[in-house]
Order: structure tokens, then C-alpha cells, then sequence
């Protein structure tokens, strides 16, 4: 940590997402009956996987000075891909299991073909890349069209269901904790269940990538290249090749939303993620990071995404219709560029 | 810096594995109370959905049950549907959720969850699996199906476009989706019913995702590619509309006859006007006022829910839609 | 200007050959596969979306030359639509509604101008943002409900037929586009917006009020998008929250398909009308072979994809060429700095 004077402003300006977050929280624990209990709080972060993914995604793709506006049509995508392959395998004779690991393991591959296209579009052809990303929207979305014929693709082994719904510990009164399976109980005597499987999946995914741009080489040269392209040309980065894996990073975290939400629903379905096209972005602006790139981090981008989530699962809680949702996520988005713009001098320190 | 919001996530991480010892013994607290609250979770934010809240307000006021109703999904999709849900029963002391749901079994297991910890369910207008909960299968739980037998209306509004026709033509229908269980009963149903009649054909059928505008683009092909089409069947208020206009829009109103479903106000005004032929009226509040009324009669006198509940449906015509019997028929706001 | 001007123009006239010979090819195309094409009132059909892609394209096609971007603009055409409908059940007053959703889209287009104009946050993002703002404040207003029962005579501003065939959208398309036309390619106005994106700073610095440009041409495309919102609203007869969406793709693909650079600074209107064309023809005849919304999603990103292949090549080449041109401009205005965002 630097010793630099910051005055109370720049104080605040710093930390207001976390400030507003926390308000927020008191604001719904206040208004919203069932807010601030276990399930709502579960419910944040239950039903809050796919954008803290995509937003993480998006966030290597946003300090490099880009932007993927594809990823929620990718994730649709996937989901219609695993769900695909997942039928084909069990159909095929492999047990749910099997057919289920291995279908996501495929999906994860194929996820990564949207981002190969998107990167090179943007590092090979000088495509800016919101306008690479934007055709990427038209292209996944017609492909996935193509794939279920306007049928969601269904029909998956009930394994998964489980799996999507289900949680790492179970814990009843006189029976003690069980790890995944529900404990046999008789109608209404209560259960306590513990961290969803979805959201350990998705912690993990986030906590390695965290490490990764935190912690490595790969991390340093995505700062570098968003800092300023021309000395990480310098230093002999191969800012080319690094941009097209970074996108590929973006779109990897959308097929592991895809696949959740496969798992979640059981379901595979092309506009899985169209209402979530924007709030990755917002999640990431909020968060702190700048769009002329070089800044953010993966925690703060959680906080971000948080306030997204927290906001619709308070308004829902209350009953308010979330509609509101869109505009105060403009604005909120708005505020935080602004921020941005007036303290461009704050500095990470990563 | 960046501790403190890892600080807050282990916060929240926390709360949620201590609370709920302390949650558990108040939500019991609320379920002991004498007063029974049922919840309506609707399918998409629309007329039909409107008028049976309408029909569940009234019924559940009558009979002095507490009523919370969700927020109405935007889209129809568990996506939309199920976080709604969730958030809806995380307000605790629900006793019964009456629920459209969205897909046949995506929502299988989140009601279920929520059927473990006490709470009876309802499905209304839609259904889980096959609809049949008398078997013993993992989507038997909840306590009745309540809604329109889409497959006989599908093949009576066959029957009566026959008639108009007189019995001889090519037809065309238009839908929304082929995943929705009540949907894709009427088109089998007036697909079955228009067998009946050995010189009529359905030329074809499309999925318009209900969206108006493409429901609207397709009929205009489907009609402009086959001039020959004279009847259309329209499976909702998007479709209906969106067929209406089209037909409209081609300079064909009269030419083509036009059967629908779902009795929104729009429609009633296009059949007035003449633009529309048919409509079939199912009935959202008497669904809705039925479903308060077996649950209640279920909480208190512990009565036996029958699986399947279905109420009729009426008929629409440029004869009796001025009717004032009739009038009670229309879905409103 | 004027020489850099003179050296791009056979690729553009070039390119509008090769537009209009794909467009010629599709209609072929889709006439021997689905002879039901050729009817004049199905044929004229292609027209129907020009009057709104189309007239939306139109001032897009300005707005992308400065190097700028409107992604709200489909929102903002529901938002006017809606607003138009609420206002006519309300009151049933056919003008005053109109008025109100001319006002409501004009000022839409006018807060993005007046952001993009007067902060730094680039246009990209401003238009992210309201285009959240726009699609809320239209669901907020309006919910899933569906506005309808418009009279005839309004539907006429769009379903009216000339000789029973020719739209009246062709006629707004054709107008619009001979003065928009003509003030691009005449006079200073076309000349700064060019240089707008080839340069800023240097017009900038040359005197011109590049600020009051940019806000003109954001509010310009807004109350174009208003008009369009009562074209549409005249052919689908209903307002709801569903209007808006994929409009900005398509929109935006019918610029850069015409030829002007998403990095600004080389356009052409012409080339929009033609772009516009083909996607009319695209979208008709796709819905007449029943391929529904899902190829033509995939057809109109394929074909983003591939004008910006074509264009950031013929782009490179032309650089090349017009490097040492370029440089001296640069050094006269010791913008040197900014070379860097001038070339993306």
C-alpha cells in the first residue's frame, strides 16, 4: 500500500458501490418481510450465479479496455449445447452421471469457440470490440435458434435436476448433517440446507480465476495491455494472442452460466440469458472498473454484481414488480462512469 | 481496501448458515396462526392472468384468507418464473401456492422443495409432467390441476370455424410455443377436431414465441404463400391479435375467418367490429375462485381435492357478444 | 478533406455496385425459390421494415460517421410508441398522442446527445445505459400490457397502399433519404461529421462546434426514431414492451453493411438506403420460406461480421495509401496524441 493523502471524498468515491450496497441491505432488511433471512439470502446468491459468472468474465475482457456484449446470448448457447449433449449421451447408453460430467466438461470446450471468434476479430482485425461482440449476439442467438427449432431442449436425466436444485450439506434435527443427498424426512419437519452446489460451482470457478488474474503472469499482462497497449507491446507481450484468450476467458464464464443454468432449469434455451445482457457490464462498471481499461478486480466485481442481485431479490421479496430494476440499473450504471470520470486519478493497487 | 468487501461476503456467507436456526422457529410461529394465506404466482403478466387474480381476490376476501400475489413474471420462462417463486415463499406463513407453471419440469423441483417444507400446491391453467397426479410419479405432489381441458376446446373451436366454413377449406393456426402444455393441447385438439371434416386441411402450423409482431409477420406469409387459406386459428391473446392484424393488413378481413382464444378485451372489440369470428372464452376467475375454494374447503374441512378440476369454457360469436349474459365472460384488467 | 474525398470514392461507388447486385441476386434468389415473392403486394412488403430499420438507419448512418454509436435506438422507438399508446387510450385524442411520443423520443435522443456531447463517457456506453433507462421507463409505464384499438385513420400513416401495392413507407424511406442524402454528401455539415470521425480534435480546432453537432445528430436520430415508432405502431397496431428489441442490430447492420465505418470518418447514406434494401429483402423472404426470427438473427450477424472484415481490410489498404496525407493534417493541428483513438 501506497502512503498517498486521500481526502474524505475520494474516500467515499472509493468505496461508494460497497456503501450502496450495504444500504441497500438495510433499506430491504427494513422494508421487505423475509429479506434478511437465510433464504433470502440465499436466494441472492442462488438465483445471482449467472450474473456474478458473467460479470467476472466480463471482467478480464474490461481491463484490457474491451467489451463483450455477447455473453448472455453465449450463455444461451450453452445451455442449449449441454442440454443437447447431455440427451445424446444417456440417450447412447451412458450412465446420467457419466453423461452429465462429461457433456459439461464439452460444453466448457465449445464455449470457448465464441471468444476464439470475438478475439480475433477484435486482435487480428482491429474490430472494435463492442461492435465484434455485438454480431456475436445475432450469430450465437441464430445458431442456438437453429439447434432446438424453437423447442427448448428438454428431456434431461432427472440426475441433473438434482444436481441444479440440490445443496452441499443437509442438516435435520436428530438426523445430522448429510452430505448431497436430502435426508429422508417426514412432510414438513424442517431441514436446514446449506450452500446450493450451483453456488459452490460457481465460487470456485470465480476464486481460481480471481487467483489467476490476481496472482499470475497471465493476470499482469491483461492490466498491462488495458494500461497502455504500446509499452505492453514493448515489454514483449503478445498483446495479440493474450486479447484473444481474454475473450475467450469472457466466454468460457458464459458457457459455465449456461451450463448452471441447464442444470438450474433443466432446460436448454436460447434467450437463457438475454434479460442478463447488460447487468454482466453494469456488475463490472459498478464495481469500479474503468472501460478505457487497466482497472477492476474480481472482488470488487462481485460487488457490483451483488447490488444487482440484492436490488431484484429485495424488490421481488417485497413484491414490487422488478421492471424498476432496469432503470435503476441505468442509472446506477451512469453514476458509476461518472465516478469514474471525476476520480480518474484513484489507483489500484494491484 | 479490497478486504472489505470480502469481509462482507463472509458476513453474508455467514448469516446464511447461522440464521435459520433462529428463522425456522419463526416461521413455524406464523404457520401455528389460524388464519389460512394462500399465494398466486401467475405465468406471465397478461389479461387472463389478471382476471383470475381478480377471480382469487374475491374469493379468497369471501372466505377470509390472507392472499399475497407475486410479482408478474415479464416473460413466460422458468427464468422469469422460478427467483419470482422463491422470493415470493421467502416471505414465510404461506400455507398454499396456486402456480401457472412455465415449463413442465423445470418448476417440478423447486415446488417440491417447497411441498417438503409444508406448504400444498395448486397448478392452475398449466401443469407439471403430463398433468395426471393421480400416479405415483416424482410430480404427483401437488394437491389439484385447475384449469381449462385445453384439447376438448381446442377441438370444439374446430368444430364451430367447420361450421362456419361450411365444412370445406384450408386452415392455418398460429401459436406461441411449442414447450407450453396448454397451448400445444389446442392445436393437437383442433388438429383432431378438423379429421371430423374430410374436406378440410391444416396447411400448417407456426411458433411465434409470443411475440406479437412475428405472429403477425407469419400469418401474412403463411397467407400470402397460400391464397387459398380460409380460416385461421390463433392459440392466445398474442397470437390472435397478432393474426388479426395480419389479416387485416392483407386486405383479407372477411375473406379469412379468424378463430381465437382467451377473451381479452381487444378481442372482443375485433369481434364486434368483425374482424375477428370466433373467440373462446375460457374462465380465468372461475379457475382462480375454484382453486381458493378447494383449498380452503382442503385447510378446514379436510376435504378430498379432487387431481383435475375443470371448468368449461363459452363461445364468443358476432351474435351473442353483445349479450349482457355474456359480458362476464371478458377478461379485464 | 477533399482529396482524401476523391481517393476513397471509387471503393464507394464500387461497393454500391456490389450492394446492389447482392441485392438483385437475393431477390432472384428468393423469387425462384418462392415464386409467391413476385407478387407485387407481397413483393413491396420489403418495404414495410424500411420505413422503420430504414428511417432509423438513415440518421444512424450520421451518428456512426462521428464516430459515435446509438445502441438505444429500438427502446427509444418503444418507449414513443408507448407513450403514444397510453396517451390514446387516455384521452383518444389521435394528434396530441402523436405530439407527445414525437416529444418523448426527441428528448431521448436529445439526453443521449446532451452526455455524449458534453462529458467524456464514450457513446457506447452512454447508450447502454439509457438504453436500460428507455426499456425500463416503457415497462414501468406500460408493464406487459398491450395498447391497441388505434383508429384507421392513423393506421393509414403506414398501411396506405399507392395503385394497391406500393407502401407509403417507401415514400417516407425515399424522402427522407434524398435530404439526408443531400446534406452528407453537400455542404459543411457532411464535411465535419466526416472529419468528426476521422479527427476530431483537428475540426475541433478549425472552429467548428463539434459539440452542438453531436448533439443535433443524437437528437435528430431520436426524433427520427419517434417517427419510426409511428410507422411501426401503424402497421402492427398495438404498442407493447416487446417493439424494441433487436431493432439496434438490425439498425446498426444496415449502416455498416452500407459502408461506413463503425470507426467513423467514411460513410455513406447511400450505401445505408441500399443496406436497408437487402435487409427488407432478407426479412420478407425468410418469413415467407418460414425460417422465421432464427436464421435472420444469425443471417444479420453474419452479415455484421462480414462488412466489418470487408471494411477494416479496405480500410488498411486505403490507410496506406493516404498515410503521408494524413500525417501532415496531423502535424498542423499538433494533435498528435490522439492518433492513437483516431484509428481505433
Amino acid at each position: 500500500m501506497k502512503n498517498r493523502k486521500k481526502s474524505l471524498a475520494e474516500f467515499f468515491a472509493d468505496r461508494w458501490a460497497l456503501f450502496f450496497l450495504v444500504a441497500e441491505i438495510v433499506f430491504f432488511a427494513i422494508v421487505s418481510r423475509g429479506f434478511l433471512t437465510p433464504r433470502g439470502i440465499q436466494i441472492i446468491f442462488f438465483f445471482g450465479t449467472s450474473v456474478f459468472l458473467l460479470s467476472v468474465g466480463e471482467t478480464f475482457v474490461i481491463i484490457t479496455g474491451g467489451i463483450d456484449l455477447s455473453v448472455g446470448f453465449v450463455m444461451g448457447f450453452a445451455s442449449i449445447v449441454a442440454a443437447k449433449l447431455i440427451v445424446v449421451f444417456t440417450e447412447s447408453g451412458m450412465a446420467p452421471a457419466a453423461a452429465i460430467l462429461v457433456g459439461m466438461v464439452l460444453t466448457f470446450i465449445i464455449s470457448l469457440l465464441p471468444g476464439l471468434i470475438n478475439g480475433s476479430l477484435v486482435a487480428f482485425l482491429k474490430v472494435p470490440p463492442f461492435i465484434a461482440t455485438f454480431s456475436m449476439i445475432g450469430i450465437s442467438h441464430g445458431v442456438s435458434e437453429l439447434l432446438i427449432e424453437g423447442v427448448p431442449a428438454k428431456n434431461l436425466p432427472h440426475l441433473a435436476n438434482v444436481i441444479g436444485n440440490g445443496h452441499l450439506f443437509y442438516y435435520a434435527r436428530g438426523k445430522g448433517m448429510s452430505i448431497f443427498s436430502r435426508p429422508e424426512l417426514e412432510r414438513g419437519e424442517h431441514v436446514l440446507e446449506l450452500l446450493p452446489n450451483i453456488v459452490i460451482i460457481t465460487f470456485i470457478l470465480i476464486a481460481v480465476f480471481s487467483f489467476i488474474l490476481k496472482r499470475t503472469r497471465y493476470g499482469q499482462h491483461t492490466y498491462a495491455i488495458g494500461g497502455n497497449v504500446d509499452a505492453a507491446l514493448r515489454s514483449g507481450i503478445n498483446v495479440k494472442r493474450h486479447l484473444v484468450t481474454v475473450y475467450m476467458v469472457s466466454s468460457f464464464f458464459a458457457g459455465a452460466a449456461g451450463v448452471i443454468y441447464m442444470l438450474q432449469y433443466v432446460t436448454g434455451k436460447a434467450d437463457a440469458g438475454a434479460a442478463l445482457l447488460l447487468d454482466g457490464i453494469a456488475a463490472v462498471v459498478i464495481g469500479g472498473a474503468s472501460l478505457y481499461g487497466g482497472k477492476g478486480t474480481i472482488w470488487r466485481t462481485i460487488l457490483g454484481a451483488l447490488i444487482i442481485a440484492t436490488l431484484e431479490t429485495g424488490l421481488r421479496i417485497r413484491g414490487v414488480p422488478t421492471f424498476d430494476k432496469y432503470i435503476l440499473v441505468g442509472v446506477i450504471l451512469i453514476g458509476a462512469v461518472l465516478v469514474d470520470q471525476i476520480i480518474p486519478e484513484r489507483v489500484e493497487e494491484e | 481496501m479490497k478486504k472489505i468487501p470480502v469481509l462482507v461476503l463472509v458476513l453474508l456467507f455467514a448469516a446464511s448458515l447461522g440464521l435459520p436456526l433462529f428463522a425456522g422457529g419463526a416461521q413455524e410461529a406464523v404457520g401455528e396462526e389460524e388464519e389460512l394465506t394462500f399465494a398466486f404466482v401467475p405465468g406471465i403478466a397478461d389479461p387472463f392472468y389478471f382476471t383470475m387474480e381478480r377471480g382469487i381476490r374475491q374469493k379468497a376476501d369471501e372466505l377470509g384468507v390472507n392472499l399475497i400475489v407475486s410479482e408478474y413474471p415479464k416473460s413466460w420462462g422458468p427464468e422469469a418464473q422460478v427467483p419470482i417463486l422463491e422470493a415470493t415463499a421467502a416471505r414465510g406463513g404461506i400455507d398454499l401456492i396456486m402456480i401457472a407453471p412455465t415449463s413442465v419440469d423445470a418448476l417440478i423441483a423447486p415446488l417440491k422443495k417447497l411441498h417438503e417444507q409444508g406448504i400444498e400446491i395448486i397448478t392452475v391453467d398449466t401443469f407439471l409432467g403430463d398433468g395426471d397426479y393421480s400416479k405415483d410419479t416424482e410430480y404427483s405432489f401437488p394437491l389439484a390441476y385447475i384449469g381449462t381441458d385445453n384439447h376438448l376446446g381446442g377441438v370444439r373451436v374446430a368444430e364451430h370455424l367447420a361450421e362456419m366454413l361450411g365444412e370445406k377449406g384450408k386452415l392455418y393456426i398460429n401459436t406461441t410455443n411449442p414447450d407450453v402444455s396448454s397451448v400445444s393441447a389446442r392445436v393437437a385438439g383442433f388438429k383432431e377436431g378438423i379429421t371430423n371434416f374430410p374436406n378440410m386441411e391444416v396447411i400448417g402450423v407456426d411458433y411465434n414465441l409470443d411475440v406479437q409482431q412475428k405472429a403477425m409477420e407469419q400469418t401474412l406469409s403463411a397467407l400470402q404463400k397460400n391464397p387459398d387459406i380460409v380460416g385461421v386459428f390463433g392459440t392466445n391473446v398474442f397470437s390472435a391479435q397478432g393474426v388479426y392484424q395480419a389479416v387485416v393488413n392483407a386486405g383479407l378481413t372477411g375473406a379469412v375467418k379468424i378463430a381465437s382464444w382467451d377473451a381479452t378485451e381487444t378481442l372482443i372489440n375485433a369481434l364486434k367490429e368483425g374482424q375477428v369470428d370466433l373467440v373462446l372464452a375460457q374462465k380465468p376467475a372461475e379457475i382462480g375462485s375454484m382453486a381458493v375454494d378447494w383449498g380452503y374447503k382442503f385447510f378446514t374441512e379436510n376435504a378430498d381435492v379432487p387431481n383435475k378440476v375443470i371448468p368449461g369454457f363459452e363461445f364468443f360469436t358476432k351474435e351473442n357478444v353483445n349479450d349482457p349474459d355474456m359480458q362476464k365472460f371478458i377478461y379485464k384488467k | 478533406m477533399s482529396a482524401e474525398a476523391k481517393n476513397k470514392k471509387p471503393f464507394q461507388v464500387s461497393h454500391q455496385l456490389a450492394l446492389l447486385g447482392v441485392l438483385v441476386g437475393l431477390i432472384l434468389l428468393f423469387g425462384i425459390i418462392e415464386p409467391a415473392f413476385f407478387i407485387p403486394r407481397v413483393f413491396f412488403d420489403i418495404f414495410a421494415i424500411a420505413g422503420e430499420i430504414g428511417i432509423m438507419a438513415l440518421a444512424m448512418t450520421y451518428v456512426i460517421t462521428t464516430g459515435g454509436v446509438d445502441l438505444a435506438v429500438g427502446y427509444n422507438l418503444q418507449m414513443s410508441a408507448i407513450v403514444f399508446g397510453i396517451t390514446f387510450v387516455n384521452t383518444g385524442n389521435v394528434v396530441l398522442s402523436i405530439i407527445f411520443a414525437l416529444i418523448v423520443a426527441t428528448l431521448g435522443g436529445m439526453f443521449n446527445g446532451f452526455i455524449v456531447a458534453k462529458t467524456k463517457i464514450p457513446p457506447l456506453v452512454t447508450t447502454l445505459g439509457t438504453m436500460y433507462l428507455f426499456r425500463g421507463i416503457s415497462m414501468i409505464i406500460a408493464g406487459t400490457a398491450t395498447y391497441s384499438g388505434f383508429p384507421d385513420g392513423f393506421k393509414q400513416f403506414s398501411t396506405f397502399k399507392f395503385f394497391n401495392a406500393i407502401p407509403i413507407q417507401l415514400v417516407y424511406f425515399v424522402v427522407l433519404f434524398f435530404i439526408m442524402d443531400y446534406f452528407y454528401r453537400k455542404g459543411s455539415l457532411g464535411r465535419n461529421l466526416k472529419g468528426m470521425g476521422f479527427n476530431e480534435n483537428a475540426v475541433r480546432f478549425s472552429g467548428v462546434k463539434v459539440d452542438r453537432i453531436k448533439f443535433w445528430i443524437y437528437t435528430l436520430l431520436g426524433l427520427l426514431c419517434g417517427f419510426a415508432a409511428m410507422v411501426y405502431l401503424g402497421r402492427l397496431s398495438a404498442a407493447k414492451t416487446s417493439m424494441g428489441d433487436f431493432m439496434n442490430f438490425q439498425v446498426i447492420t444496415a449502416v455498416l453493411l452500407g459502408g461506413t465505418s463503425i470507426m467513423g470518418g467514411v460513410g455513406s447514406v447511400r450505401g445505408t438506403f441500399i443496406a436497408t434494401l437487402i435487409i427488407g429483402v432478407l426479412h420478407k423472404g425468410f418469413s415467407l420460406l418460414n425460417f422465421s426470427g432464427n436464421i435472420y438473427n444469425f443471417t444479420i450477424g453474419l452479415i455484421l461480421i462480414f462488412s466489418l472484415i470487408l471494411y477494416t481490410l479496405t480500410e488498411e489498404r486505403r490507410k496506406v495509401k493516404t498515410r503521408s496525407r494524413r500525417d501532415q493534417l496531423e502535424s498542423q493541428t499538433a494533435a498528435t496524441g490522439d492518433s492513437g483513438s483516431g484509428t481505433g
